[in-house]
């Protein structure tokens, strides 16, 4: 899926301020959804001018966001309705609801598109939802389930427990535990390189990464992050994302405002890019030229050039932004 | 509702924890709960306890163990020397305390030289913190940090000028100092302290009643009620139109059901399911006391007394408070340091420390007294 040329022009186009020469111009919408967890719904930016361009309502608390293999949904986790909400793209409307549990926060989508796994903080358990069926069964985990991951090769599903400090294995195929990992204190959010057999998750309190290794399920290694002006306790790492190459890693930071640029090979961190307040969720560009990050304290979203590794626009959102999905 | 064991021996892997807690302590009458005051417990703490211990399933499954928690309620202070004694016997090396300063006191004294470690979950004396007892800690904020989260929040606002009331209890004269040392440190005026008492006797006017106590020119009243009943009518009874912070108005707190970040919603949402009302400071005492053990086991991997204590004193310590930073005991008199909320009773105003107010090794010391000002240095 390598974007065209054109696209690229258009991205750096809007970056330099010439707006809306290339809107719905390739494949993709050029759009971005960011949901407000304060405001229930959905805000539309248009991807290439940034500005806002509607809104769709959902149910009460509106957290993590992921579009269906098809890109023609998204599915939303209405954390205070209980609910994962489907949103028809074109009708810009929810059309349809899931009922996994009670609070989901965080879930994933098998690689196949037919199971949602989904974190229920409330009760400790794992959903894990049929999309065909409907149906609904769990596994009890730790307390305060949060980050949930599917391998890609769809054989075990990575939840944290923030509670425990724990990060468990759940194998796909007998629904069981297969390991318990310890890491750092309050972890929260995964990604995965399969190429390297790393899986790298935040810990929020202990302000670090844990790096697991797949084939042997145990940490390997550690990051620490100090950005400038900011005391240790403060440095409370959530949202994680790595490049499509997996070679640099960008770690939102939490209370200390900046999002950490890690070099994946060497654990090496290159660089603090201050955004704003809370900087939790992050989402970047097909072109992987621009990471945007929700920052949850100021209701707004910082976007980053990724080449410059510097903010080129912030741009208001709504109460309490929680997750970015970019179409295009 | 919650497990009361008696002393029997268990499997291996099993950790006994105690609580001890007063029959006749007033802060615990039925009418007095019933008032649902700041800083008042809302019936037994060990609720907190047993939610960290319930929570705790996943996080000690590794090092096999399993904790149960014994609890204890004594009817006369004297039978505080054969419950503990009972405990150490039946090797129970985590005593969680609830009860007033002069039992925590005795309690220590008791304990000393053993292989035990007392969590005082309810006493707010600062003078319990200055006593440097090896294996005393304290989770409960004390006097001195719930004044310091109060002057510096006054500080902020640049209301400078204060009238202090405060009752005439041992334990108000206790908290009175400790603002005092506090409101000094910050440089705040001070312009009148007056006793209050609690009654309707016009013969008393001038110490029970709310606009006679209130005359005068400041900017803030200060009010300082251990018991937080005469506290409680302050607010809208004063002669001039100000605001009323201490134990009543703004009140310092280690925890409030209202507070919505760092994972709150969901321990308190457990901790309706466990105990019916809403978790204080003192359940949260609780909590963190039995949570801060289950980190170490995790981390430790045994249930060694000696490696526990070590760890769980050490700086290594990582616990979750919930409100946002990790906590650790403090070296020089076990005080968890921690975040304060202030809140007005239905919202959280401010957390402390607040911004601006720094220290050089760790901002949340700049609640509480200090390794300089303590005496166990």
């Amino acid at each position: 899926m390598n974007i065209t040329r054109y696209q690229r022009l258009c991205a750096l186009l809007a970056t330099v301020g010439f707006i809306g020469m290339c809107a719905s111009a390739s494949a993709e919408t050029n759009r971005i959804y960011v949901s407000s967890e304060k405001d229930h719904a959905l805000i539309i930016l248009d991807s290439v001018s940034l500005e806002k361009i509607g809104k769709i309502e959902t149910g009460e608390r509106p957290r993590a966001i992921e579009f269906s293999p098809d890109r023609k949904f998204i599915y939303v986790a209405a954390s205070d309705s209980d609910l994962i909400e489907i949103v028809d793209i074109a009708k810009g409307e929810v059309v349809d609801e899931l009922d996994v549990g009670e609070d989901p926060e965080m879930f994933a989508l098998s690689p196949d598109g037919k199971t949602l796994y989904t974190t229920l903080e409330e009760d400790g358990e794992l959903s894990i939802f049929d999309l065909e069926s409907k149906e609904a069964e769990t596994v009890e985990v730790g307390e305060e389930p949060e980050g949930v991951l599917v391998h890609p090769n769809g054989k075990f599903v990575y939840v944290t427990s923030e509670e425990a400090n724990l990060v468990h294995v759940v194998d796909v195929e007998s629904k069981e535990l297969l390991a318990n990992i310890t890491v750092g204190t309050r972890p929260r959010r995964f990604a995965i390189s399969t190429d390297r057999h790393e899986l790298w998750v935040t810990n929020e309190i202990g302000g670090t990464v844990s790096i697991i290794d797949t084939e042997s399920n145990s940490v390997t290694d550690t990051i620490e992050f100090t950005p400038k002006g900011f005391r240790k306790g403060e440095v409370t790492p959530v949202g994680i994302l790595f490049d499509s190459q997996a070679k640099t890693a960008y770690v939102a930071l939490g209370r200390a405002n900046h999002v950490a640029i890690v070099d994946i090979e060497s654990r090496e961190v290159q660089d603090y890019v201050l955004v704003g307040k809370r900087a939790w969720g992050l989402a970047m560009d097909k072109a992987e030229e621009r990471l945007f990050v929700a920052n949850g304290l100021s209701d707004d979203m910082s976007v980053i050039e990724t080449k410059s590794r510097k903010v080129i626009k912030s741009v208001p959102i709504a109460r309490v932004p929680h997750s970015i999905l970019v179409d295009g | 509702m919650f497990a009361t064991a008696p002393f029997v021996s268990h499997a291996e892997s099993e950790l006994e924890i105690g609580y001890i807690g007063w029959k006749k302590d007033p802060r615990y009458s039925k009418s007095h709960l019933r008032k649902r005051l700041p800083l008042q417990p809302g019936g037994r703490p060990d609720a907190g306890a047993q939610l960290a211990i319930n929570d705790s399933k996943f996080a000690l499954l590794e090092s096999g163990t399993s904790l149960n928690l014994q609890k204890k309620l004594i009817r006369k202070p004297e039978q505080l020397e054969e419950t503990l004694q009972a405990y150490f016997d039946a090797g129970i090396a985590h005593v969680l305390l609830d009860l007033p300063v002069d039992m925590v006191a005795r309690a220590a004294e008791l304990a000393k030289g053993r292989p035990v470690l007392l969590y005082n979950v309810s006493a707010f004396e600062d003078t319990l913190r200055q006593r440097c007892d090896a294996n005393l800690l304290h989770t409960i904020p004390s006097h001195r940090m719930l004044a310091d989260a109060l002057t510096q929040f006054l500080l902020d606002r640049k209301w400078k000028n204060l009238l202090v009331l405060k009752g005439t209890q041992p334990i108000d004269q206790a908290w009175n100092e400790s603002f005092l040392a506090s409101a000094k440190r910050l440089g705040l005026r001070i312009r009148d302290t007056r006793d209050f008492v609690l009654g309707t006797d016009p013969r008393n006017r001038s110490k029970n009643n709310i606009a006679l106590l209130t005359k005068g020119k400041y900017d803030v009243v200060v009010v300082l009620d251990a018991l937080a009943e005469f506290a409680a009518l302050v607010p809208f009874q004063t002669q001039n139109a100000r605001p009323v912070v201490g134990s009543a108005g703004l009140v310092p707190v280690a925890w409030h059901w209202s507070w919505e970040r760092h994972g709150a919603p969901q321990l308190q949402n457990r901790f309706r399911k466990l105990a019916e009302r809403d978790m204080n400071s003192i359940d949260w005492a609780a909590w963190v006391a039995v949570k801060s053990l289950v980190q170490t086991i995790q981390r430790v991997g045994n249930t060694d007394f000696n490696q526990i204590n070590e760890f769980l004193r050490g700086d290594n310590l990582e616990v979750d408070t919930f409100k946002g930073a990790s906590s650790s005991y403090r070296s020089w008199n076990g005080q968890l340091r921690q975040n304060l909320l202030l809140t007005d009773g239905r919202s959280v105003i401010e957390r402390a420390p607040l911004t601006g107010f720094l220290h050089k090794t760790e901002n949340m010391d700049t609640l509480g007294l200090g390794e300089q000002e303590s005496a166990c240095n």
